[in-house]
């Protein structure tokens, strides 16, 4: 069956069933009011990320539920991104971290990681002035705490 | 107002661009999950304070003891003043594998982690220069452990056995693999007085 979804600026998607419940929000959704006509709005996601997400979620219909991740380590690998993922995630920056926003309010754990994860990447082997300057960011720093954040965590520099 | 601060607000380039500062905090530390050497996190934190929030308590939770300079330099700014710290790194630290350390690692270095009161796990495997003196200086700041591995260190006995019953009683799990001074009598004491213990 189809599910119709609702876009913030009001375009409607009509998309699969088991594309729609990739998003556990969607899923759980359905599971709640039973299947229904009725177009569910979405209304903290654009129609511009939604056509991505939607993308991505039919690319992804058939893998199996994502395993939890036995391990305790909060530390986890960015270099395991699949080719699919990685052209899929070529996207300009507002995009990326909107499709971040959305996979995040969907509940859609692998994009979300994926978005992480690419974002972990530019970030890696860079200084902090180049991320403030990939991110637009302000560094809001005194250059006193700047200097004492720097001295106090020195042990983390040994590679 | 700095004039960089002024001209970055009034760019209607960077008003439109949604740049990272502007995602929650709980998913630039998820982002930050997959940075995976200390050093990119480190980078990291001295981008901007909220990035420097966020990033803390995965630098700082369980620091990878590579050699004993790291060792030297943690513990340096452990020793700081809690007013001269930045944030309160000691309650940050909640794992300690010093088995990468374990040979060099002397009752000195040790005893100067006893500010880390918020410890849950403890690995110090083969650390063989270790006395029961610098042992109990740890037990007693470690209420929160709940796992211990002291194996390969052959000055503990029943002595060190009982101050971990005494001051550890959250202990889910205890190693103590070539203990061999170790004797039944302790252990029965430790079994009284930790509830939660499951593995010796």
């Amino acid at each position: 069956m189809t599910i119709t979804l609702t876009s913030l600026d009001n375009v409607e998607f009509k998309v699969d069933k088991d594309v729609a419940e990739r998003s556990i929000l969607i899923k759980n959704m359905i599971d709640d009011i039973g299947e229904t006509d009725a177009p569910i709005p979405l209304p903290n996601v654009s129609s511009a990320v939604l056509t991505k997400v939607i993308e991505y979620c039919e690319h992804h219909r058939h893998d199996p539920p994502q395993v939890q991740d036995e391990s305790d380590d909060p530390r986890k690998r960015s270099n395991d991104i699949e080719e699919w993922d990685m052209k899929f995630m070529q996207v300009d920056q507002e995009m990326l971290f909107e499709i971040i926003l959305a996979a995040n309010y969907l509940d859609i754990k692998p994009l979300l990681d994926v978005g992480c994860k690419t974002v972990a990447n530019i970030i890696k082997g860079k200084t902090p002035e180049e991320i403030r300057k990939v991110f637009n960011i302000v560094n809001d720093f005194t250059p006193e705490e700047e200097a004492q954040i720097k001295k106090e965590n020195e042990w983390a520099e040994d590679r | 107002m700095s004039p960089l601060t002024t001209t970055s607000i009034l760019s209607p380039r960077s008003l439109r661009k949604r740049s990272l500062p502007t995602l929650p905090s709980e998913l630039i530390l998820h982002i930050f999950k997959f940075l995976t050497t200390p050093h990119d996190l480190r980078v990291a934190i001295l981008v901007c304070k909220l990035w420097c929030t966020c990033g803390m308590d995965l630098l700082w939770s369980r620091p990878a003891l590579l050699s004993s300079s790291v060792v030297e330099q943690i513990t340096q700014t452990l020793s700081l003043e809690p007013s001269e710290m930045t944030f309160p790194y000691r309650d940050h630290v909640r794992r300690l594998n010093f088995s990468l350390v374990a040979r060099d690692l002397v009752d000195e270095e040790l005893v100067r982690f006893a500010c880390c009161t918020r410890l849950e796990r403890l690995i110090l495997q083969g650390c063989t220069q270790i006395t029961p003196d610098a042992l109990l200086r740890i037990l007693m700041a470690g209420q929160a452990l709940v796992s211990l591995d002291l194996s390969e260190i052959t000055t503990v006995g029943d002595s060190v056995i009982e101050q971990v019953a005494t001051y550890c009683t959250k202990l889910h799990t205890l190693y103590i693999a070539s203990c061999n001074a170790v004797t039944d009598s302790s252990i029965s004491k430790l079994a009284q007085s930790c509830p939660s213990l499951k593995r010796v």
